[in-house]
């Protein structure tokens, strides 16, 4: 046998270390020089993060009951490319998702690799869905958002989208601490899905968000709405309003806006029913802003409590005529008969002898003008129109609440300022937060701002009481207590200017015991086919006080004398 | 390997001579043999066959009990391991389930919890109440009685006294 050459044997070995040596040097890259990266390349492969969602927090009332609470749910989705059988599937699917067959049939043949074909769903409809196994059709873990007292309170509490998102009301205000944060576990895992045993498995647990405590009785909100809504029906009105608050700390036990909605299905009503009108919509508030008129000229000394006006029942003011609402001879009145009586021309002349530059500084004091703080979504300022803007007719108006716009809960603000001694209080809506370890957090006290004196509120009290008792809101007696309290016929005004004869907005603010008031109540109306507030709004308040007598248990209390009159006392 | 001879010297101890299986083949020194034992001499003697000293065979049985020993060390210890092993995985496994249980108790707590909100609703009840003919009663009377103790006026405690035989009555004084 010939034995190969030498040199043959040397080329050979010599191709071998060659090959081993690019094996080598390529290793090395692999192994050194690139190792990171390929290492974080791969651990990249295998690595899944998937979010975990915090537990939004409920919304309950002042004493604890839930008015808004999450629960688990699943969001049902499709990869069309892996559905077999899309008309059979969608027949299944249709009765338990409540859907049309024909929809989720092209929903299931859609291009792409992912589509909804329900959101939030709810656990045991998922399951049995799940039961199904069909071909293509997959779940991801939700929540819903669910209103178990339906309408209650619909415009304070908001809702949420289907992203679990606040879009209005408390929901979107308070949303960052309603959300909480959510958490994320990264794991390692295999080819099929499977988390490798020994691998990285990271959790970062989610932060639930914190419950809210309202200021909201659910029960007193309930009374309050079908008191409203039997109201509005009642004198066949376009909607209306009702605010109670406390009178000392600005509390709202109820707000209420006809129409409400039901925000477990929002969708199905229009969005202009989905605004808070008590705090997003001003209107000209009428007669009742005449508070504000005899309190800021008991305040100043611009008129003293005996003295007589020789009241018309119309004025030329510029080149407009004002009147009162009904005719009548020139009759002598005390500033406690003007408001006792809602005079028009009356309020005009105490007007006159405070002047433009106090009684615009009184409207700005009171809280007219300027958002109350209560921070809630959309709150309107209203409008009251710096004192260099008006007209020789805003004085005239203004001193009887036309000119100038307010909104439902400065309105009562208004009122609580005199309830309270003269110390405006800023409205609250919420009492506090609860933590996951079930900690109560009070939300701090309502900041107060000093208006009136304690004897002007005391005085304009008793005004008040006497327009109760022999005025023109003697339908908001309530049997056993002192009420205090204002009623309001104002004009709407037109887009392009002046005021509809056919339209008026009937309020009623007021408070009891009227000796030592503990809630403010207001009840307006939208256009009643009875007008005036002493016949509309007034009973709507009276039923609201009685219902509140029950619920918050307040205690009759002595009363306060009438103020100096020249009419006579019925 | 063989190592050169040294000398010794008079008066020195004898070197010791370290033998390996390689350095030198092992060379059994012959059987002596050995006389039999007079009768009644009373020394011991093995004889090939015969049953082992009593020392080896106490070696023996050390060396057994040894082994014993140590495979049920050993045994105990393996089958502890694996005991410990089984248990953390029962362990875990339990993990697993109480944890699916919270879970589910979690949201179990939460369907109640919404059950409870819907049923204890104020629509919901007045709805109910409605549909079995019920209604507010039209005039509703408030008994309010004050926090008067023993040094309230007459009148005061008159009147006290008046509401509280009225409440003996309607609640039953006798109950």
């Amino acid at each position: 046998m010939k034995r190969p050459p030498i040199r043959r044997l040397v080329a050979l070995f010599a191709g071998m270390m060659l090959a081993m040596a690019t094996i080598l040097f390529r290793l090395s890259i692999l192994q050194v020089s690139r190792a990171d990266a390929y290492q974080t390349e791969a651990l990249d492969q295998r690595l899944h993060t998937v979010t975990l969602p915090a537990a939004r927090g409920e919304i309950l009332d002042r004493s604890g009951e839930p008015l808004a609470i999450s629960l688990p749910a699943r969001d049902v989705y499709a990869n069309p490319r892996h559905v077999t059988d899309p008309r059979g599937e969608a027949e299944k699917l249709a009765p338990i998702l409540k859907e049309e067959a024909k929809h989720l049939r092209e929903e299931l043949v859609a291009d792409g690799t992912f589509v909804y074909l329900a959101r939030q769903v709810p656990l045991r409809k998922a399951e049995r869905i799940e039961r199904l196994e069909l071909a293509g059709i997959g779940f991801l873990e939700s929540t819903r958002r669910v209103y178990p007292a339906g309408s209650l309170a619909s415009h304070v509490l908001g809702f949420v989208g289907v992203d679990g998102v606040g879009l209005s009301g408390l929901e979107v205000q308070y949303q960052k601490e309603l959300a909480g944060k959510p958490g994320e576990r990264t794991q390692e895992t295999g080819l099929t899905g499977q988390p490798i045993v020994g691998g990285v498995d990271v959790e970062l647990a989610p932060v639930p968000g914190v419950d809210l405590v309202t200021t909201i009785d659910r029960d007193f909100q309930y009374q309050v709405q079908e008191a409203l809504e039997e109201a509005v029906k009642q004198n066949a009105a376009k909607g209306g309003t009702v605010i109670v608050m406390d009178a000392h700390t600005g509390d709202v036990y109820a707000m209420a806006s006809y129409p409400w909605f039901d925000p477990n299905d929002f969708s199905s009503t229009e969005p202009a029913r989905w605004r808070n009108t008590a705090v997003t919509d001003a209107f000209e508030p009428g007669s009742v802003c005449k508070v504000i008129t005899a309190a800021a000229a008991v305040e100043e000394h611009a008129v003293s409590l005996d003295e007589g006006f020789a009241v018309p029942d119309q004025m030329q003011v510029g080149t407009f005529t004002i009147h009162d609402s009904h005719s009548h001879p020139v009759q002598e009145m005390t500033i406690g008969d003007i408001v006792a009586q809602s005079s028009n021309m009356g309020a005009v002349l105490v007007a006159e002898e405070l002047g433009e530059a106090l009684l615009a500084t009184y409207l700005s004091k009171f809280g007219l003008g300027q958002a109350t703080g209560v921070g809630f979504p959309g709150e309107s300022s209203g409008v009251l129109l710096p004192l260099y803007q008006w007209s020789d007719t805003s004085l005239a108006t203004m001193a009887y609440g036309q000119g100038i716009s307010a909104t439902a809960l400065q309105m009562a603000s208004v009122y609580a300022t005199i309830a309270n001694g003269g110390e405006w209080v800023r409205p609250r809506l919420v009492r506090g937060t609860v933590d996951s370890d079930g900690t109560f957090h009070s939300a701090p006290h309502s900041p107060t701002r000093r208006v009136v004196s304690e004897r002007t509120a005391k005085i304009v009290t008793r005004m008040l009481a006497y327009a109760v008792q022999s005025g023109t809101g003697t339908t908001a007696q309530v049997p056993g207590y002192q009420v205090a309290g204002k009623t309001g016929t104002a004009r709407i005004p037109k887009p392009g200017g002046g005021y509809y004869t056919d339209r008026d907005i009937a309020s009623f603010i007021g408070f009891l015991p009227a000796s030592d008031p503990e809630i403010v109540i207001l009840a307006t109306l939208d256009q009643p086919v009875t007008i005036y507030g002493s016949v509309a709004a007034a009973p709507l308040f009276q039923a609201v006080a009685r219902y509140a007598i029950e619920r918050l248990g307040i205690v009759p209390a002595t009363r306060v004398s009438l103020p100096p009159h020249a009419l006579p006392v019925g | 390997m063989s190592q050169p001879a040294k000398k010794v010297r008079p008066g020195e101890p004898a070197p010791r001579v370290r033998r390996s299986a390689r350095s030198a083949p092992s060379v059994r020194p012959a059987r002596r043999m050995v006389p039999a034992p007079a009768p009644g001499s009373g020394a011991r003697v093995r004889v090939p066959g015969s049953p082992r000293p009593a020392q080896t065979v106490a070696r023996r049985k050390g060396t057994a009990g040894f082994l014993i020993l140590s495979t049920i060390v050993a045994g105990s210890m393996v089958l502890g391991l694996v005991t410990l092993s089984v248990l953390l995985a029962q362990s875990s496994f339990r993990i697993d389930d109480l944890e699916q249980r919270v879970s589910a108790l979690r949201q179990d707590n939460l369907e109640l919890t919404h059950e409870q909100a819907t049923l204890s609703a104020p629509g919901r009840i007045a709805g109910w109440a409605r549909r079995h003919d019920m209604r507010l009663p039209d005039e509703i009377q408030f008994l309010h009685v004050s926090k008067a103790g023993p040094t309230a006026p007459a009148g005061e405690a008159d009147e006290l006294a008046r509401v509280e035989r009225k409440l003996d009555r309607l609640l039953g004084a006798d109950g």
